[in-house]
């Protein structure tokens, strides 16, 4: 697999705080890569340092391949798209002017700034001067800088932050337009997890300066699934059983498996019973990301 | 390095603020003028007046500029689009100069220029040492305005810009420990190498006559080199500060 961006232990100390300790992740190309974690839990300072805004107290991470203290580290960061926190727009332009500006500092001429305009919905707002435009157009306008230069990699830190429901069912088809018809690669990181399960195809679990887990879309909705945990004494008929049932599952142990899915429990004993297959124990599990995450950094409230 | 020089151009010198800066010594110049003309004074000095003022200006509109790129955050834009940390130092420190140029020459133009129309000048008036000062003015200036992006770069916010503007009393109140020091060689230095002291200097060199004779500790000659070792100094210290500096 192509990875456009991955880290490998990666560290940041702010005085005596360490606010990431060895990150390494690991963001695959065409992915929606979505970083979760609590506020505080170091996903802005990882953002910060991949941007360029911070340097790494250790550790090193390499974008397309090029090392964060290489020559030609420069090149591939004009591949790269973000915003970081609050957008960085400059307040008393307007839209198109704001554009222009950026359009000059990167030295790219001005033609795709009307469709760029379009894209995020801000080609109406003729001579409003930025600072008097709401939360979600700032939002939207930051996104616009990111894309002026034709970005291969977008980085949103909290992009939908702030936004009401329409803003962020538009910030979500705009994202997943971009990933899927001009193949950007998004690394977008949220706390609000159940927004980012229906953009993201990759994950990285954040707490306190930790990466837990790193995993796809696939695994976590596997993990999350409906499923049911059950113990039998012969794990070959089991098997037969939901292969003729047409269920998921998958086997833990020897006696232990995990069945996906919704399914009525009496017919899948007596087919068992049919086989000689003795059902020790069967519990559902009925996890959402939420729960998961949870379950994941050991207890606690998502802030 | 020619992109982010156009983007500053167009940031610092197309906006009300930089007109208003550069009205500014408009106004002191044309008062001045008609200080002298209702006094029948001459316009001699006059370049060399109100100089502890414009380094204020000078540290205010660079510092503003400067400090505004931090507190919108569009410093950001230039580093996560991949122009290096040196070329963004080295682009605000040559706006800044520009700027610097244009507030100066702007106060000389009306004082001397017009002046010298208008007003006009006494029989002693020498064009080629004015001119001698003129230019040396400008190498303490441009040391001032180093100093200025130096501490706005490091410092980022308006924390810099209040540093700026007092740049020129600060770097006056550094001569408090010479009046405790009675050793005439390290005052000597003192006195020559501070660029606060040094516009004093200018001032008395062009005043020089039998009257107000320049003191022997004053060394004109040490102001070019001077100015050059500062803004060297000043800049690689600010560049490597700027590149290992966190930006918010």
């Amino acid at each position: 697999m192509e990875y456009i961006l991955q880290t490998s232990g990666l560290c940041k100390n702010y005085g005596k705080s360490q606010i990431l300790k060895n990150v390494s992740i690991n963001v695959p190309k065409g992915s929606i890569y979505g970083f979760v974690g609590r506020n505080g839990a170091g996903k802005t300072t990882l953002i910060r340092v991949v941007t360029g805004l911070h340097t790494p107290t250790s550790g090193s991470y390499s974008i397309f391949g090029v090392g964060y203290s290489d020559s030609g580290i420069n090149e591939k960061r004009a591949k790269v798209g973000a915003v970081v926190e609050t957008p960085s727009i400059y307040p008393d332009l307007s839209a198109r002017e704001n554009l222009r500006m950026v359009c000059r500092i990167l030295g790219k001429p001005f033609d795709n700034i009307e469709e760029i305009l379009k894209m995020v919905e801000l080609s109406n707002t003729g001579k409003k001067k930025a600072k008097n435009f709401s939360l979600g157009m700032r939002q939207r306008l930051g996104i616009a800088f990111s894309l002026i230069n034709d970005p291969e990699l977008l980085v949103l830190d909290e992009p939908i932050n702030g936004l009401d429901p329409q803003g962020i069912m538009e910030m979500r088809e705009l994202l997943t337009n971009l990933n899927q018809q001009r193949g950007i690669t998004i690394l977008i990181s949220s706390h609000i997890l159940d927004e980012l399960s229906k953009l993201a195809t990759h994950y990285g679990f954040i707490d306190r300066g930790v990466v837990l887990k790193e995993m796809s879309a696939e695994e976590l909705h596997r993990s999350c699934q409906k499923s049911a945990r059950i113990t039998v004494d012969n794990m070959a008929a089991l098997e037969e059983v939901l292969r003729e049932m047409n269920l998921g599952y998958n086997v833990l142990t020897g006696t232990e498996a995990e069945i996906y899915g919704d399914f009525f429990v009496t017919p899948l004993v007596n087919e068992l019973n049919k086989r000689n297959c003795i059902v020790q124990r069967l519990s559902q599990n009925d996890e959402s990301l939420e729960s998961f995450f949870i379950n994941l950094i050991g207890g606690g409230v998502i802030a | 390095m020619l992109k982010l020089l156009s983007v500053n151009f167009r940031r610092a010198f197309l906006r009300k603020r930089f007109i208003i800066g550069g009205g500014f010594p408009i106004f002191i110049g044309i008062l001045m003028l008609f200080l002298a003309y209702k006094n029948n004074g001459h316009v001699d000095n006059m370049p060399f007046m109100m100089s502890g003022l414009l380094p204020m200006l000078i540290g205010i509109t660079a510092g503003l500029y400067i400090s505004q790129d931090y507190t919108n955050n569009t410093i950001r834009n230039k580093i996560i689009c991949g122009h290096s940390r040196t070329m963004i130092y080295l682009s605000n420190l040559v706006t800044s100069m520009l700027g610097t140029i244009i507030i100066y020459g702007v106060y000389v133009l009306v004082t001397l220029g017009i002046g010298k129309l208008i007003v006009g000048v006494s029989s002693d008036f020498d064009m080629e040492l004015t001119i001698k000062g003129i230019l040396l003015t400008f190498c303490i200036f441009l040391t001032f305005t180093s100093l200025t992006v130096m501490f706005c770069m490091m410092m980022s916010g308006v924390s810099g810009t209040v540093v700026s503007a007092m740049l020129y009393i600060i770097l006056g109140m550094l001569m408090l420990p010479v009046l405790f020091i009675s050793n005439d060689t390290i005052n000597e230095w003192m006195m020559n190498l501070n660029p606060s002291f040094q516009i004093d200097n200018v001032e008395a060199y062009v005043r020089n006559s039998e009257l107000m004779p320049v003191e022997d500790y004053i060394h004109i000659s040490w102001i070019p080199i001077s100015s050059l070792v500062m803004i060297i100094l000043s800049t690689v210290l600010g560049i490597s500060v700027f590149n290992k500096k966190d930006i918010k």
